[in-house]
C-alpha cells in the first residue's frame, strides 16, 4: 500500500478485525519495524530516523492504556518533559492541553483511575496533542464510549481540525463519515479504497436508493417495473392485512435520473404512497461492497 | 540526561503511590528487625565465634528472597500486561534509559531498606548502652563491608528480577521466577561445599573455586574487609548481563 497524509488533513483508517490496521499506524509511529517499505514524516525515514517519529507524532494507543495511580496533571507534565518541552513552558503548556480537552477544570487533580471512560480518552488525546505534533494517531479512540461521550469526543476532534493532521482508526463508520475528510479502507494489509467519501460513493456505489411504502397490490408495482426497465427494484417487505409494500428503487446518482424517478412514482396513480425515503449509500455500505469486491477478486485468483 | 532523570523521578512517584513498596518496607523491617532481636538474644545468651554484625549480615538472604521478587515483579510485566510500557516506548527515549531507570529506582529502594534496617543496632546501643559495653557491637568496619557487599550484591539481585519481569507478563510468575534464580544463587555455593564435604570430591580448578560464588563467604570476607576482584567482576558482570537479557526479551516484545 502507498499513500500520503497532508497538513491538516482527518483521515480515518477502516478495516475488518485482522486488516492491518493497528499494526500499521504502530509502524508509522515507530513502535513496530516494518518487514519491508518505507514510512516517511516530512520525507524522512521513521526507520532510519526514530525520533522524526516521536518529535512530530503523537499517538493514543488502541485501549488507551495510562498508569491508573498518577494523577492528570502529573502525568501531562512528566509526558511533556519526556517530549523534551522547556521546562519554563511545561505548565501553561500542560494546562493549555487540558483547557482545551475540558480537563482542566474537571479532572486535573484527579487520579486517572477514578475517571470515567469518556475523559480517559480524553486525557489520551491531550496527551498525543502535548508538544503540538504534527501528526496525531488516534487509534480505536471511540471504542467503549456511549453516544454522549462519541460527540463530545466529535467536538474535541472538531476543536482541533486544521491545526493537527489526525489519522483515526475506528470500527464505528459513521464516526469515520462525519469526523475524516479522507477515507482509507484496509484489508489484509493491503489499501483496497482511498478518497473522501463522495469519491468512495461514486467508486463502489454509484446509485442512491429511494425507498417507498406503498399501498397497492403487487401486480402494480410489477407493471411499473416493466414500464421502467432501467432501475433495480426490490421489495423489501409486504403487508398482505394492509395491501402495503416496501419497495426499494435503486437508479444512478445523477440529478436528471433522480427527477425521472421523483416524477415517474408520483404520476404512477395505481398506488397510494404512504412514505418516502431517499438514501445514499453510508461509509458501511461502501466498506461492505469494497471489501467484498476485494474478496471477490482475490477468489479469483485463486 | 534530563529526560532520564525525569523518567527515574516518574518511577519513584509511581513507587511512592504503590501500597506494595509500604508493604514491602514494613515487612522488611520486621523480618530483620525479628533477625536482630534473635541473634542479639543469642549473643548475650553464649558466647559466639563471629562477631554480631557479621552474622546480622549473613541473614541477609531471607529478607533479600522476599524482597526483591516484590519489588522488581511488577515493574515490566505489569506494564506489558496493561500496556502502559507500548506507551512509554512512544516517548522519545531508548529502551535502555527505560531499563536504567527502572534498574536505578528498585535499586535505591533496595539500599533505602537496607540502610534503614541499621538503625536497628543503633537504636539498640543507644537505648541499651550496657548491651553493647559487653561485647563489640557494630564496629563501624564491619557494617561498611556488610553493607558493601549488600550494595554490590544487590545490583545483580535486581537485574535478575528486571529481567524476569521482563520476560513475563505475569508479575506473579515474574516474582516466582526471581525467587527461584535468587535462592538457586544462594544455595548453589553452599551446596556445592557442602557435597565437596560429603563426597570428598573437589570442583572447580585452581583458577575456580565454588567458594567464590558462596555469598556467605563473600559476605564474610567483605565484612572482614577483604574485597576479591574475582567477586566484584562477577556482580557487575552479572548485573551488565541480566540488563542486557531484559533488553533483549524488552525489545522482542510486541507492543
Amino acid at each position: 500500500m502507498s499513500f500520503s497524509v497532508h497538513p491538516g488533513e482527518v483521515i480515518g483508517f477502516l478495516g475488518p478485525n485482522g486488516a492491518g490496521k493497528s499494526t500499521l499506524l504502530k509502524i508509522m509511529a515507530g513502535l513496530l519495524e516494518a518487514n519491508a517499505g518505507r514510512v516517511a514524516v516530512f520525507g524522512k525515514s521513521v526507520a532510519e530516523n526514530p525520533r522524526i517519529a516521536s518529535m512530530n507524532i503523537g499517538l493514543m494507543l488502541e485501549n488507551n492504556p495510562l498508569p491508573q495511580k498518577l494523577r492528570v496533571g502529573e502525568y501531562l507534565r512528566f509526558r511533556a518533559r519526556m517530549k523534551g518541552i522547556a521546562s519554563a513552558e511545561i505548565h501553561r503548556h500542560v494546562e493549555k492541553i487540558m483547557r482545551y480537552c475540558d480537563l482542566y477544570y474537571k479532572a486535573r487533580h484527579r487520579p486517572i483511575a477514578s475517571l470515567s471512560k469518556g475523559f480517559r480518552q480524553r486525557v489520551g488525546v491531550a496527551e498525543a496533542l502535548l508538544g503540538t505534533p504534527s501528526v496525531v494517531i488516534l487509534d480505536e479512540p471511540t471504542i467503549g464510549l456511549d453516544p454522549h461521550q462519541i460527540l463530545l469526543f466529535r467536538q474535541l476532534i472538531e476543536t482541533f481540525r486544521g491545526r493537527y493532521t489526525f489519522i483515526i482508526s475506528s470500527h464505528i463508520l459513521s464516526e469515520i463519515e462525519v469526523l475524516c475528510d479522507r477515507v482509507l479502507i484496509l484489508h489484509q494489509g493491503r489499501l483496497i479504497a482511498d478518497g473522501d467519501v463522495t469519491h468512495l460513493r461514486k467508486e463502489f456505489i454509484s446509485h442512491i436508493t429511494l425507498t417507498l411504502k406503498l399501498q397497492c397490490d403487487a401486480s402494480q408495482i410489477t407493471a411499473f417495473e416493466k414500464k421502467y426497465p432501467q432501475w433495480k427494484y426490490r421489495l423489501l417487505r409486504t403487508d398482505v392485512s394492509r395491501h402495503s409494500h416496501t419497495l426499494a428503487i435503486d437508479f444512478p446518482d445523477q440529478v436528471e435520473e433522480k427527477r425521472a424517478v421523483w416524477e415517474a412514482v408520483f404520476a404512477y396513480d395505481a398506488w397510494k404512497i404512504l412514505e418516502t425515503e431517499e438514501k445514499k449509500p453510508t461509509l458501511e455500505d461502501i466498506f461492505l461492497v469494497a471489501t467484498r469486491r476485494y474478496w471477490d477478486s482475490e477468489s479469483l485468483k485463486l | 540526561m534530563k529526560k532520564f532523570y525525569f523518567l527515574c523521578a516518574n518511577e519513584l512517584r509511581m513507587m511512592g503511590y504503590s501500597s506494595v513498596a509500604y508493604v514491602v518496607a514494613v515487612a522488611f523491617l520486621l523480618t530483620m528487625g525479628f533477625l536482630f532481636l534473635f541473634l542479639l538474644e543469642e549473643y548475650t545468651r553464649f558466647a559466639q565465634s563471629e562477631l554480631l554484625a557479621v552474622a546480622f549480615f549473613k541473614t541477609f538472604w531471607i529478607p533479600t528472597l522476599l524482597v526483591v521478587p516484590a519489588i522488581t515483579s511488577s515493574i515490566f510485566a505489569n506494564r506489558l500486561e496493561d500496556g502502559t510500557f507500548a506507551s512509554l516506548r512512544v516517548l522519545p527515549i531508548r529502551l535502555s534509559s527505560i531499563i536504567m531507570g527502572d534498574w536505578l529506582v528498585a535499586y535505591s529502594y533496595y539500599m533505602i531498606l537496607w540502610t534503614m534496617a541499621l538503625f536497628f543496632p543503633w537504636i539498640t546501643q543507644k537505648m541499651f548502652p550496657e548491651v553493647a559495653q559487653q561485647m563489640p557491637f557494630f564496629p563501624m568496619s564491619f557494617t561498611l563491608g556488610g553493607w558493601s557487599f549488600i550494595a554490590l550484591s544487590g545490583s545483580f539481585f535486581i537485574a535478575i528480577g528486571l529481567f524476569t519481569s521482563s520476560w513475563v507478563k505475569s508479575s506473579l510468575v515474574s516474582g516466582v521466577l526471581t525467587f527461584v534464580l535468587l535462592l538457586a544463587h544462594f544455595l548453589s555455593g553452599e551446596g556445592l561445599r557442602r557435597w565437596e564435604a560429603l563426597t570428598g570430591k573437589t570442583f572447580g580448578s585452581h583458577l575456580w573455586s565454588p567458594d567464590y560464588y558462596n555469598v556467605f563467604l563473600q559476605m564474610e570476607d567483605f565484612c572482614r574487609g577483604i574485597v576479591d576482584t574475582r567477586v566484584l567482576v562477577f556482580y557487575l558482570a552479572g548485573t551488565i548481563f541480566f540488563l542486557f537479557l531484559a533488553h533483549l526479551m524488552l525489545s522482542r516484545h510486541a507492543v
